[in-house]
């Protein structure tokens, strides 16, 4: 279990968040919603370590989280420049394993050819598999489905499906349909960080709400 | 350790496939000018105490490890901070190698010794190097308008690289070189300037579209470098024209990055547009007595490219 508590986090004199308490279950995977700059990015950068709570504390199965049990795929993921797919693969995962290689080829990566001549859709897929293989039990995925194709896309929730054993998968994104299909259940975030957790029976009561807020959005736009 | 060793092998991989890229004649041309030009200096530099070596490259080595994208990369990679110390300190020893052998065979074996040393001092000090982009401070330089947007991004996202040309151009009063130095360091900040290429709808196309942008980025630059100019052609005036010579490298560099951006500009994709190893030769032949003009010709092929490429999707 991943347990975040009493999380305070803030832009110099902007908070983003302060008390903030949550459990995320192993097992299945937690997709996380809310609209833009509402702080989700900063959430995750602080589970991968690269950001520090200002106060609170997260635990990892009753110890405190360290920055090597997470494995994250930002939104721009890093890589260096003149790099084959393959080597990616081999520096992330110490050697190019089989199943590595199998997610690539049903992905359609083109594993010798320059990272730099990758589309962005194909730049998130070989990162995408990169976290999957590494192992680690807390992944972060932010983002994942944007700029990938249909095919891509599916492939990769049902790679999901099959890696969430024994391990935290939260996965963020804006494509609702795409989050509804992959996540087991969602945490929609409010203005002020305000939590609405819902199960995956739930999901309509979720597209129902999402869909009265935009509504009334809406009613704002001058005639 | 295996990873470690695929880092580094990297490491030469990527250095032979850019030199494939760009063309290792080109390269060993370029290297040899640029041993040339800066002999003098390098002469001068190895001439200097033990501590005013090390002060240089230490300082060289933390400001370089500050600016790595790849920190948080590399901490997510390995586990351990022994394999992260030992790693960058494997890279530095690498990079250092050529002065470690010119200093430790030629010169003194003890600042060769030491600069192995010095080596290991950006690993160890990695935990208390921030990084600009690890920080909880999003910047905001709001002097500026929006519409020189690229400048201002450039100074929220490099403000050590900026405030180091600032200094250095405050410093233009010591002697009549610093100028010169400081617009070549501003020459190579501008690169970064024009690096992205903005959307379709960020560009409000009127006529003459690059030559505006080029004479309105010179006019913005002068608001940093005129008074320093006029102010070292007045303290030094047996150099009158070195002042006026860094302006005309600055107004060509404006050119070719301008105009290499936005030949090479395309409305629907995010692609690099100045960052290119082509620029960066073309901004050192501008320091080879006569090469200039080159530059110059070549940049004026951008602008003329750019400008046909601009009206063919705007006007």
């Amino acid at each position: 279990m991943l347990e975040l508590k009493n999380l305070r986090f803030a832009y110099g004199d902007k908070t983003i968040f302060e008390k903030l308490d949550l459990s995320v279950s192993p097992n299945v995977v937690s997709g996380f919603l809310g609209r833009n700059g509402i702080g989700k990015t900063t959430l995750f950068k602080i589970l991968s370590g690269e950001l520090d709570a200002l106060e609170g504390s997260i635990q990892w199965n009753g110890m405190d989280l360290k920055s090597t049990d997470v494995g994250i795929l930002k939104t721009d993921p890093f890589f260096y420049p003149y790099m084959r797919g393959s080597e990616y693969l081999e520096l992330v995962l110490g050697s190019l394993n089989e199943k590595a290689s199998r997610y690539a080829n049903l992905l359609g990566l083109p594993l010798d050819e320059l990272i730099d001549n990758y589309s962005t859709g194909m730049r998130k897929k070989i990162a995408f598999i990169a976290i999957i293989c590494q192992g680690r039990p807390v992944i972060i995925l932010d983002e994942p489905f944007n700029g990938v194709d249909l095919e891509g896309n599916e492939i990769m929730k049902a790679i999901l499906k099959r890696e969430q054993e024994g391990r935290v998968i939260i996965c963020s994104s804006h494509i609702l349909e795409a989050l509804t299909d992959c996540a087991d259940n969602i945490l929609f975030i409010e203005e002020g960080y305000v939590l609405h957790h819902y199960e995956k029976t739930q999901f309509d009561v979720l597209r129902g709400h999402i869909r009265q807020m935009i509504a009334q959005k809406l009613e704002d736009i001058p005639s | 350790m295996q990873i470690i060793q695929n880092l580094l092998l990297l490491r030469f991989k990527q250095l032979h496939r850019m030199f494939s890229e760009t063309g290792y004649l080109l390269i060993l041309f370029v290297l040899i000018v640029t041993l040339g030009l800066t002999s003098g200096g390098l002469v001068y530099f190895l001439q200097q105490s033990l501590s005013v070596i090390c002060g240089v490259f230490g300082f060289l080595l933390l400001i370089i490890h500050y600016k790595r994208k790849d920190r948080f990369f590399i901490q997510q990679l390995l586990q351990r901070r022994q394999d992260r110390v030992l790693l960058y300190f494997l890279e530095n020893l690498l990079g250092l190698l050529p002065f470690i052998l010119l200093f430790g065979f030629g010169h003194s074996l003890m600042v060769g010794i030491s600069l192995v040393f010095l080596a290991l001092l950006p690993g160890l000090l990695d935990p208390y190097l921030p990084a600009a982009k690890l920080t909880n401070w999003k910047g905001r330089f709001t002097i500026l308008p929006l519409r020189w947007f690229e400048l201002r991004f450039f100074i929220e996202t490099n403000p050590l690289a900026f405030w180091f040309c600032v200094l250095v151009f405050c410093l233009s009063f010591t002697h009549w070189l610093v100028f010169p130095i400081a617009c070549f360091l501003l020459q190579l900040c501008l690169g970064a300037l024009f690096a992205y290429m903005e959307s379709r709808e960020m560009i409000k196309w009127e006529k003459s579209f690059v030559l505006k942008k080029i004479l309105s980025y010179f006019g913005l630059i002068q608001i940093l470098v005129l008074p320093f100019m006029l102010l070292s052609m007045f303290l030094f005036p047996e150099h009158w024209y070195i002042p006026l010579l860094g302006e005309l490298l600055l107004f060509t560099t404006l050119i070719l990055l301008i105009g290499y951006k936005y030949k090479e500009y395309h409305p629907e994709r995010v692609i690099l547009g100045s960052g290119s190893s082509v620029i960066a030769i073309y901004v050192l032949l501008m320091y080879v007595p006569g090469f200039v003009i080159i530059s110059l010709i070549y940049a004026l092929i951008c602008y003329f490219k750019a400008e046909k490429k601009m009206r063919l999707y705007y006007a």
